[in-house]
């Protein structure tokens, strides 16, 4: 597909290089020289130079023939006259990036007024993430499917657990829970595990099934974490705000640490029932005499990437149960990892992700309908919820007749909402639901997981 | 320096070099000519490249990588194919053609780079089947070996942008469609389709079929190997030298151009400021040199003719001639000497310093005069409407520098074997722009047979430090390059 891309910054460059690698055409267009050299010299992109904006810069980029524009400017007014225009100009479907707390209140209405197919709101998005961690702080990460019934969530196994040493098909507990480990990091590689797994301490497993059933295993576990009542937020940005705005709604008490006096004094004029405290959120002293060793759950989101991670670090020590910290830097989330410090939230990732799902359910707009795509293990494997329909072929064939292609497991079916972990004997029907894990392969359509050349391997 | 994956590319890129030779070795066949020169040297290269290509490596490639990468394929490129020669000079002693393997690197090299120096004393011996590959290398190394392998093997990574960069002549290089595989697919798309429209012209004047294909790869790579002594001058059919004169222009213009002609954006395509000096250079220049040689032809028909078939041999750096213009007069001699060193335009086929590194010289030196007058004027140098980035304009002043210091230093060197200056220096210059002939003992009736084993090797290098623009050969030779942090 030929797609276009508005502003070169954090967002549009990582989606630049996602999508880039699947095979589409991508234009990205900046007005910054620097920006635009670093994509050309790194990616396999055309640059325009120019203001994304404008009717020339588009037209030179080929709007016209286009299918998707996504203006991810750092100008919330840029982005939506760059999809105006584009579409005025006849590109396919246009996605702006709009992250304005103001215009957030009014999307639908600008959506509408300006012809916007999507509007993305990155800021929004990671704080629907982080609320979703609260609610759920035993996982390091989650991911929900069928409309928050299926959740896929991620964690680290430590010495003592269970689970260690031994091959999954002799964990005889595991088997009666109604959940399913999906996929396994072990020694920097992903793995869709069989009966023959063995879990190591240190490994990342992702599992995927009902909340209750998920909730059960952590008991299991013994590692499980009671709700959380109160958080401790360092940074007073966007993301701060609408957290705040939904952690308030569910009874949570919130405390915000923001450096800028005009902004606290913002977010108390905004959030009447929050602690907002001016001062600096690095700052040691500050953070005793407020006391955070006993707060429930500490989050990080100041706008430098390093400080987030330090002051994690910091909390983790204090023995706080649940840390969170914001990096849109994908090489220290894996540091992060290393030290213990598990759920480390990147918005240009959600952000990306969003987009793709986007991207490959307008590609394969004819087959079957993907809901959902999340990518885990650091992007190196993918999870996505399709709608089966009549493209779908091998309809009620035994799971266990199927010829998968190598690194593809089906991991949910939802036969007549009932949510079902498939057996041998399963098999999919039309109408229902399937969730799909993929390693190192980009599925657009359920038909692509079949190996039909009987080649095996490819 | 990632050297297992420079290795990895450079094995890829063999393989593809081993499978293009298939093409004269049917013509060795079809004219059941001894194919053992071809037999032997298609196998080595293969097996070459086959073990190279099957190394494994990481994926850090950065500019140094691909620069270091495509030097080495031109230096290996050369040295592998100059073995059929090689081979074909050992199994025919009596003929006394290609008995040193430096003549035979140097006749390669020659080739690939375009530029259609040559070291042989008698052209029309040689089997039809070695003829059609010494012009093939022409129309391989035109476009570039690489860019071909980037156009046909897929997954060679995101970071192809580099060599393509690397190999494609020109200050600054920018792709046509977003993937650099695509881009080199439509480039070698309108080469192709460029040079059967050349070989049915030839053909449509008379020109036998072979010769036709020869003369187009020769025309298309702007190289100039002939099949004949004489060179072009041999048919003596106006209407041959009008359609080689026509498509030697052609092929010295930047090829995006054609895609925007392709795409129907024929105005802006007109409007290129390079295009525009181009013409008004080769037209000058025409009309200069015809009024300058009125005297030594017949009609004015024939002396304009003769001026432009040297007029755009020179600036195209292809190398053809249709008379002798070393016997023309000074003024005439002086100007396609002045023609070598501008040569053709950027992201051609072409060599030379490419008309638009000159044009942006012209307007620094036009910048540079304003800001005497006014000395607090600030002043951007534009090209095409666009804004040409400072960076740019020093790395264009920065490669002539280095372009004039690489051919005194060579012409000191090749100096050694004690022929005339004229001889000396336009042999340096005809090299390093990838032209072909000189003047004097070198000019175009002339051969490079002349200079000692030495001079052939500080020649050859000349030609590749041309082809390449300069830096990546430097960067093959520097010490910084080879350290491993």
């Amino acid at each position: 597909m030929k797609i276009i891309i508005v502003g070169d910054g954090k967002v549009g460059f990582t989606l630049a290089e996602h999508l880039s690698q699947e095979e589409h055409d991508i234009t990205v267009i900046d007005t910054n020289d620097d920006a635009l050299k670093r994509a050309s010299e790194a990616l396999d992109v055309m640059c325009v130079k120019g203001n994304g904006a404008s009717i020339s810069a588009l037209r030179e980029s080929g709007v016209d023939t286009a299918d998707v524009v996504i203006a991810a400017t750092h100008s919330d007014e840029v982005n939506m006259i760059c999809c105006l225009t584009a579409k005025r100009l006849g590109a396919g479907f246009t996605i702006a990036r709009v992250r304005n707390v103001e215009y957030a209140m009014e999307l639908s209405m600008i959506k509408k007024g300006l012809g916007l197919d999507l509007i993305i709101n990155p800021e929004n998005a990671t704080a629907v993430e982080i609320a979703r961690l609260l609610r759920f702080p035993s996982a390091a990460n989650i991911d929900t499917f069928y409309r928050g019934r299926v959740e896929l969530i991620g964690f680290r196994i430590q010495e003592d657990d269970f689970l260690v040493g031994q091959p999954l098909s002799d964990q005889s507990r595991l088997r009666e829970l109604p959940m399913l480990i999906c996929a396994a990091e072990q020694d920097g590689r992903v793995i869709i595990p069989d009966g023959s797994f063995v879990p190591k301490a240190g490994d990342r497993l992702y599992l995927i099934g009902q909340p209750s059933g998920l909730t059960d295993f952590f008991h299991l576990l013994g590692r499980y974490v009671p709700k959380i009542k109160n958080a401790f937020i360092i940074g007073g940005g966007r993301i701060s705000h609408y957290l705040t705005t939904m952690l308030e709604h569910t009874g949570m008490k919130v405390k915000i640490v923001e450096r800028n006096m005009e902004r606290c004094r913002h977010l108390s004029e905004v959030l009447p029932r929050t602690t907002v405290i001016c001062g600096d959120g690095t700052d040691q002293e500050l953070l005793e005499s407020e006391n955070v060793s006993h707060t429930d759950a500490f989050i990080a989101l100041t706008d430098r990437d390093e400080d987030n991670l330090i002051i994690s670090l910091y909390a983790l020590q204090h023995g706080i149960k649940k840390v969170i910290a914001k990096s849109n830097r994908q090489n220290y989330a894996s540091i992060a990892h290393s030290v213990g410090l598990d759920s480390v939230i990147s918005p240009k990732l959600i952000t990306a992700n969003q987009i793709l799902q986007v991207v490959r359910a307008r590609k394969n707009s004819k087959g079957s309908v993907m809901n959902a795509l999340y990518r885990i293990a650091d992007g190196h494997a993918e999870a996505m919820e399709f709608a089966v329909n009549e493209t779908t072929r091998h309809l009620g064939v035994p799971l266990k007749n199927l010829r998968l292609k190598k690194g593809i497991l089906i991991a949910v079916l939802i036969h007549q909402n009932r949510i079902i972990i498939p057996e041998g004997s399963s098999s999919i029907s039309q109408g229902d639901t399937v969730i799909i894990i993929s390693r190192d392969r980009a599925i657009l359509d359920i038909n692509d997981i079949y190996d039909e050349l009987g080649l095996g391997a490819v | 320096m990632n050297f297992r994956l420079v290795f990895k590319l450079t094995g890829k890129t063999l393989m593809v070099a081993a499978c293009t030779m298939l093409f004269p070795l049917l013509v060795t066949v079809y004219y059941r000519e001894d194919p053992r020169p071809f037999l032997f040297t298609i196998p080595v290269i293969l097996l070459v490249g086959l073990l190279l290509s099957r190394l494994k490596s990481s994926d850090h490639f950065f500019p140094r990588e691909g620069f270091f990468t495509v030097a080495l394929i031109w230096l290996l490129m050369g040295a592998l194919g100059a073995l059929p020669f090689f081979l074909f000079g050992r199994l025919y002693p009596q003929l006394g053609l290609f008995h040193s393997y430096v003549d035979c690197f140097f006749e390669a090299v020659s080739g690939f780079t375009t530029t259609g120096a040559t070291i042989l004393t008698a052209i029309e011996p040689l089997p039809k089947g070695l003829l059609f590959w010494r012009s093939f290398t022409h129309w391989l190394g035109g476009m570039g070996v690489l860019i071909l392998t980037i156009a046909l093997l897929p997954g060679l990574g995101a970071r192809t942008l580099h060599l393509m960069k690397a190999e494609s002549p020109g200050p600054i290089v920018s792709k046509l469609v977003p993937k650099t595989s695509q881009s080199s697919k439509i480039l070698y798309g309108i080469y192709c389709v460029l040079t059967l429209l050349q070989v049915f012209c030839l053909r449509l004047a008379g020109m036998p079929w072979y010769d036709s294909f020869v003369h187009a790869f020769a025309t298309a790579g702007t190289g100039g190997f002939s099949t004949r002594d004489l060179s072009v001058a041999a048919y003596a059919s106006p209407s041959i030298e009008i359609i080689i004169t026509i498509f030697m222009l052609l092929f010295s213009i930047n090829f995006a151009l054609y895609f925007l002609v392709l795409c129907g954006k024929v105005r802006q395509a007109l409007q290129s400021d390079e295009l525009r000096f181009f013409l008004a250079v080769v037209g000058g220049s025409i009309v200069l040199s015809a009024l300058n040689i009125s005297h030594l032809y017949s009609t004015a028909g024939e002396s304009i003719r003769h001026a432009a078939f040297q007029v755009a041999s020179i600036i195209s750096t292809t190398g053809f001639a249709s008379t002798d213009f070393n016997l023309w007069p000074e003024f005439s001699r002086m100007l396609l000497i002045i023609l070598m060193f501008i040569g053709a335009c950027a992201g051609s086929t072409g060599g030379g310093l490419k008309c638009s590194r000159v044009l942006l010289m012209l307007k620094c030196i036009h910048r540079e005069t304003r800001r005497v007058v006014h000395p607090r004027s600030v002043n951007v140098v534009k090209l095409d409407g666009k804004v040409v980035e400072e960076e740019a304009l020093h790395s264009v002043l920065v490669f002539s520098v280095a372009y004039a210091t690489i051919i005194l230093g060579a012409s000191l060197l090749v100096a050694l074997d004690d022929f005339s200056f004229g001889t000396t220096f336009t042999a340096v210059v005809s090299c390093i722009g990838n032209i072909g002939p000189g003047l004097e003992l070198v000019g175009p009736m002339g051969n490079f047979s002349i200079f000692s084993p030495f001079a052939k090797i500080v020649l050859s290098l000349c030609m590749i430090v041309g082809r390449l623009e300069v830096l990546p050969i430097l960067v093959l030779f520097s010490k910084n390059a080879w350290k491993q942090n």
